[in-house]
């Protein structure tokens, strides 16, 4: 496992923080860590990186004491609401980055260049910080964690404050990075940019995990489906039959005799059986359809508790 | 050997972010001036007036240049210091530099040293020309410059230790405050001191206690922060061992020194920095950012 945690707990003294958070990580995979604004999510973050000391719990980032130096040099880090020193330029801030990492001069000016053009920012290596746009410092301090090949990359809230254009070039970045093999740990509560880059998810609320898993998972095992059918000659002997495979939540019938019914199957593989027993009761299908569940759904269903937890 | 490749990176690094803040320009600039000011203080000085009142004067403005040199260094050390570890926590940048595989010790020694390092230069500067000029105006070749000059730097070392230290613990303003307070608290207990010292001087069996009682307002707050020990034992160091009456009587004004603190102070004052550092560093590594 590159990353693996045990029941990792941190209490703040005012409250909040997070609890008894157990995770695990594989390589190459990407791994949304999904909640509202104060979850506790980079309070999880801060912990695996050093910032924060836990309560109580355990972390290893490659079978290293997370934290440790030796942990540290495995890891890239891009923090929330991040800030570099801006009266440096962009090749001198990376180039003391990686002196911390133990990069040669010489290694460092070749992986500088690498970064620059990775992110989109080659030629502006001689421009001070303070004269980049968010979006660009955004991307220049995804840089900055790309510098020293890191074999885990954290990425807390990488596109919260940029505009759609630029969440899309960071989204890209981190496609690409995907693409490479990179293991990558993403804090957000951006649903959609979680949906589109991560494998697994876990979503946190009021500091605890309320569910984890594959995305595909998620959003399926454990939940019910929602079907739509619309079928002519809708029959009461029919819709009995129907009755006995899922359960109808809405009908709706127009005027060409057709019925719109939204059912709720608990297993997928009661749809073929839907079908036959329509076809067998002498109606005709017009559509027949998995109504997909979004991650919304799931994060808005795990979520409707929340003002009661806290 | 990685601990000290660390702490030369983060030190090279806070020499950097002085000399692009345009830090140390602005402020060599300032100096300059008032090195200028100084020097052509003592050029006019007295043009019209006898030697024993030219020397009378010539040293009492020697004393107050130098008193003034010894409270700017201090000031400069202590603006670098309060903000060294606070304002990187409150600017955001200490996020993405502490997640680096380098130690806080290391990011705070680093820091302490480059810092240092621009302080004792900018502190030995104003030391030697203020001393120079002393020796080019007046022929006064004051003594011990390289003895006094440890005790000079030992200052800003120690203020901005200790700045260190409380930016480990409190936010940029109030460490800011309670530095600059406590080091006014301590000019002035160690004015208190020098009039006890006066006192004690002048024989009066009344003021005996009154005397003995602000020395010791004295020795205290030495030990509380012993900045201007540091200062009284430099000066008496320059102005009482030349040999001339005028210059001993200089001791006895706001700028000099009536009781020289002894060597076992300075001692008490190389512990003293060396524990600051201690503790920043012990604060800083407990502290969650």
């Amino acid at each position: 496992m590159v990353l693996e945690t045990e029941q990792l707990t941190k209490l703040y003294p005012t409250g909040g923080g997070c609890f008894d958070i157990s995770l695990s990580l594989g390589a190459g995979e990407t791994f949304g860590l999904l909640g509202p604004n104060g979850a506790g999510k980079s309070t999880f973050i801060k912990m695996l990186v050093g910032l924060l000391t836990p309560t109580s719990g355990r972390a290893s980032i490659l079978g290293l004491p997370h934290g440790s130096l030796e942990a540290r040099r495995q890891v890239g880090f891009l923090p929330e609401n991040f800030r570099y020193h801006d009266w440096m330029t962009a090749a001198e801030l990376l180039e003391f980055h990686g002196t911390l990492h133990g990069l040669s001069r010489g290694e460092a000016r070749q992986r500088i260049a690498q970064t620059l053009v990775m992110v989109g920012l080659k030629g502006l290596e001689k421009r001070l910080v303070r004269t980049f746009s968010k979006g660009m410092q955004q991307r220049l301090g995804l840089a900055v964690a790309l510098l020293p090949r890191p074999r885990l990359l954290f990425l807390d809230e990488p596109t919260s404050a940029l505009d759609p254009m630029g969440r899309r070039e960071i989204r890209e970045i981190m496609q690409e990075l995907q693409d490479r093999g990179m293991t990558i740990f993403l804090n957000s509560h951006l649903l959609t940019e979680v949906e589109k880059v991560c494998q697994k998810v876990a979503v946190i609320r009021n500091g605890r995990i309320v569910a984890t898993g594959r995305l595909e998972e998620l959003l399926g095992t454990g939940r019910h489906h929602e079907v739509q059918l619309d079928v002519g000659g809708l029959a009461a002997e029919l819709l009995q039959r129907i009755e006995q495979i899922a359960t109808v939540l809405h009908r709706e019938d127009d005027a060409a005799g057709c019925s719109k019914l939204r059912l709720r199957v608990d297993d997928r593989d009661r749809l073929p059986l839907l079908a036959e027993a329509v076809v067998q009761g002498g109606g005709k299908i017009y559509n027949l359809s998995m109504v997909q569940n979004s991650l919304e759904d799931l994060f808005v269903e795990l979520m409707a508790g929340e003002n009661a937890d806290a | 050997m990685q601990m000290l490749k660390g702490i030369l990176v983060l030190a090279r690094f806070a020499l950097l972010e002085v000399l692009r803040k345009k830090v140390v320009l602005v402020g060599m600039l300032l100096t300059c001036v008032y090195l200028l000011l100084f020097g052509l203080g003592l050029h006019y000085l007295g043009a019209n007036i006898g030697v024993v009142q030219r020397q009378l004067a010539g040293f009492g403005l020697f004393s107050m240049g130098f008193y003034l040199a010894t409270f700017l260094t201090v000031l400069i050390a202590g603006f670098a210091g309060v903000g060294a570890i606070s304002g990187e926590i409150e600017s955001g940048t200490a996020y993405a530099l502490l997640a680096e595989p380098v130690s806080r010790s290391q990011v705070l020694l680093g820091k302490y040293v480059g810092y240092g390092l621009m302080l004792c230069a900018y502190a030995a500067f104003f030391f030697f020309v203020l001393w120079g000029l002393m020796a080019w105006q007046f022929g006064v070749v004051l003594p011990g410059p390289w003895t006094v000059l440890p005790l000079f730097l030992l200052q800003p070392l120690i203020i901005l230790a200790l700045a260190f230290w409380g930016s480990t613990l409190m936010s940029t303003l109030a460490n800011g405050i309670t530095i600059f307070l406590l080091y006014g608290i301590v000019l002035v207990a160690g004015m208190i001191e020098q009039i006890g010292g006066f006192l004690q001087m002048t024989g009066a069996s009344a003021a005996a206690h009154a005397a003995s009682v602000m020395i010791n307002i004295g020795i205290v707050s030495s030990l509380v922060l012993p900045v201007d020990a540091l200062y009284r034992r430099a000066v008496f160091v320059l102005l009482s061992h030349t040999g001339n009456l005028l210059s001993s009587l200089q001791s006895l004004g706001p700028f000099g020194s009536v009781s020289a603190p002894s060597q076992a102070m300075v001692v008490y004052a190389w512990i003293y920095l060396v524990v600051c550092l201690l503790l920043a560093v012990r604060s800083f590594k407990r502290r969650d950012i």
